[in-house]
């Protein structure tokens, strides 16, 4: 069933509003001495697979977070704020962008450790299994991580075990400096699927659509009892894969200029256009309020107080309803 | 009131816990060892296989899914068969269960996580190097974690109900030589406060502290002591983090001698923990310096010959208590 035109508008906006804030984030480079992770040219597959997704359903994330994040309805303006360490952050300037959570909204969080959230999906598929059969788990992983341990663990797990969870590797062809080739012989990383007796799907990740379309199915497949499905979604970041480019030396120009061409905005924004889905007025609106409200952020990040000291101690333990009885139950 | 074996104290906690709680399920591999087959007779089929999952050898799956769950609403009870094999799934424990709350900065998430591990010599059964280790010290260095390592069969029925009740990751440590002894244990409900140390026989001339099974050794190097004329206080710490440090020192302000004793070999131990917070709030009232009794710094052997000449006894908690009081 293809999408509605509002829908693939939505997209676009979605796709948009990553890169403005990408393009915003960048601006505080020198500033804040970071190394901040970028996600220029993967948008097409955080906003594929979160656009399909239901409200009640609940995201893990790479260390790569924000596409994902703003995809899926972070507040921007907390977001930048955490990135920057600010008080006013989502995690108190305790967890930065790799730590980026909103429990209550389905978010569970990134992770610093490659890998990791491929086994934590399986518990999350277990609460939906075990107490919210209408919900399904997505996990959003890197090339890299599918070479760990937790991913091979996890994936034997999801399978046995028929959890409710969409996996989808957003390969980008480089872990770190190490292409895909050398991190696997498979013609394709979504081969691994077989090896636990589940569906694997490779797709165009530069292609919004083509991963909205395999998201659609995997999660009706999760959602009606069938379990699990790797997704694999191919493409490229623009540029390098942090804000000092580091990495981009060892991509060659002919392959930089073929990705580029493949811009996941600009596809869309083509297809918006010939299919007459939306005016050139219309998209200019789009990205316009796409930078307004990733200027905000800025100014609502920059007037952030910085995070409150006694902060340091906080949230280690339990401090939440009832911990005092608790603690002398 | 009746006796029960630590084991089956274990069991009545798990099976009187998930008749409470629905959100509460086990997690484990289903491993062919007799203790651990024993804490969980029946509860498949009172509970089905839904909350008594039997998972695959895959340990960093096991805790992943633990804590995935945790965060999402239900109370996992996961169960490692062994210390050792934790070395394979420390980044779930380490940088996901103990630090989500914090790297998140959301101290309000409950997060009812209790993992169950055996450690500790397996006495004629021998096991060797890769399964009779004493790492309790390694989860006592990473905030977020409470560690639990109960003695007695009360206390461990007490301490995993007040574990799964509350809402912070437990690390459930049972020594597998404590599995067959019995203690009475009452029929109603009751919890063992996490966090609070016991004294487990009162004493007037040194104060030793231990914890799990090395509580049945200090006990009965206590009563020989006694034949000596050494009056020792006996202090079962229950839980290791957070310590309950009023108990040590009041103990001490009282004996002016402390002795740690532990199965765990000596360099990096707990007990180094708990004599130097002596050291820093109670020095004035000591009257010799603080001893260790421990293993030697050395892997388990598997054979027993060789084991005996690395584990601390209760012979060596007698020569150290009558060493401190300047009596050897």
């Amino acid at each position: 069933m293809p999408f509605a035109p509002e829908k693939l508008v939505t997209m676009y906006a979605t796709m948009v509003r990553i890169r403005a804030f990408e393009a915003e984030l960048s601006g505080h480079g020198d500033r804040y001495k970071q190394v901040f992770v970028m996600t220029s040219g993967m948008e097409a597959i955080a906003t594929g697979v979160c656009s399909m997704m239901a409200p009640d359903d609940y995201l893990l994330s790479t260390h790569r977070t924000q596409a994902h994040l703003i995809a899926r309805g972070i507040r921007l303006d907390r977001m930048l704020a955490e990135i920057l360490y600010k008080g006013t952050g989502y995690c108190k300037g305790h967890g930065g962008r790799q730590h980026m959570a909103d429990l209550e909204h389905g978010i569970v969080g990134g992770t610093g450790i490659v890998g990791a959230n491929v086994a934590i999906a399986c518990g999350v598929g277990m609460t939906c299994k075990m107490a919210h059969p209408d919900r399904v788990a997505v996990c959003i992983l890197g090339d890299g991580a599918s070479t760990t341990g937790a991913f091979h663990e996890g994936l034997g797990l999801a399978a046995i075990w028929d959890l409710p969870i969409v996996y989808v590797i957003e390969n980008n062809q480089y872990a770190g400096y190490i292409p895909v080739a050398g991190q696997s012989k498979l013609e394709q990383l979504s081969d691994r699927a077989r090896g636990y007796g589940i569906p694997g799907v490779t797709v165009d990740g530069t292609d919004v659509i083509a991963v909205a379309e395999a998201t659609r199915t995997a999660l009706d497949r999760a959602r009606s009892g069938g379990g699990p499905t790797l997704i694999e979604g191919i493409t490229l970041i623009m540029g390098g894969g942090t804000i000092t480019n580091e990495g981009r030396q060892w991509r060659t120009d002919a392959e930089m200029a073929e990705w580029m061409a493949r811009d996941p905005i600009a596809q869309l924004r083509r297809r918006l256009l010939d299919e007459g889905h939306a005016s050139e007025a219309d998209l200019a609106g789009l990205d316009e309020a796409a930078r307004n409200e990733a200027a905000a952020a800025t100014t609502f990040a920059a007037e952030s107080p910085e995070p409150d000291l006694s902060w340091a101690m906080t949230d280690i333990y339990y401090d939440g309803p009832g911990h005092a009885a608790a603690s002398h139950a | 009131m009746r006796d029960l074996s630590f084991v089956d104290a274990v069991h009545e906690a798990l099976q009187e816990e998930m008749r409470r709680d629905e959100r509460v399920y086990l997690i484990a591999e289903d491993v062919t060892v007799k203790q651990l087959e024993r804490a969980r007779l029946g509860l498949s089929d009172e509970f089905g296989e839904a909350r008594v999952i039997n998972g695959p050898i895959a340990e960093t799956g096991i805790l992943g899914t633990a804590f995935g769950s945790a965060i999402t609403g239900l109370r996992p009870v996961a169960e490692i068969a062994s210390i050792n094999f934790i070395t394979v799934c420390m980044d779930p424990i380490v940088n996901h269960i103990a630090k989500y709350r914090y790297a998140t900065g959301r101290g309000d998430i409950s997060l009812p996580i209790v993992i169950r591990t055996q450690t500790g010599n397996a006495g004629p059964l021998a096991q060797g190097p890769h399964h009779e280790s004493s790492y309790e010290a390694w989860f006592t260095h990473v905030p977020g974690l409470k560690v639990v390592m109960p003695s007695n069969a009360y206390d461990a029925k007490g301490l995993l109900k007040a574990a799964i009740r509350g809402d912070d990751p437990v690390f459930f440590i049972e020594h597998r030589l404590l599995a067959w002894e019995t203690a009475q244990v009452p029929e109603d409900d009751y919890v063992v406060p996490i966090g609070v140390a016991k004294i487990a026989r009162a004493g007037t001339d040194v104060t030793i502290v231990a914890w799990s099974r090395d509580v049945l050794l200090t006990l009965r190097a206590a009563t020989t002591l006694e034949r000596d004329g050494v009056s020792a206080e006996v202090i079962d710490l229950r839980t290791l983090t957070p310590l309950d440090e009023a108990t040590i020192l009041e103990s001490v302000r009282r004996t002016g001698r402390l002795i740690v004793a532990h199965e765990a070999c000596r360099t990096g131990g707990f007990g180094g923990e708990v004599a130097a917070m002596v050291a820093e709030k109670g020095f004035s009232d000591l009257k010799a310096p603080i001893m260790r009794v421990a293993s030697k710094d050395a892997p388990i052997p598997q054979n027993r010959g060789l084991a005996r000449e690395i584990l601390m006894n209760e012979d060596d908690i007698v020569a150290a208590a009558l060493r401190i009081m300047g009596r050897a």
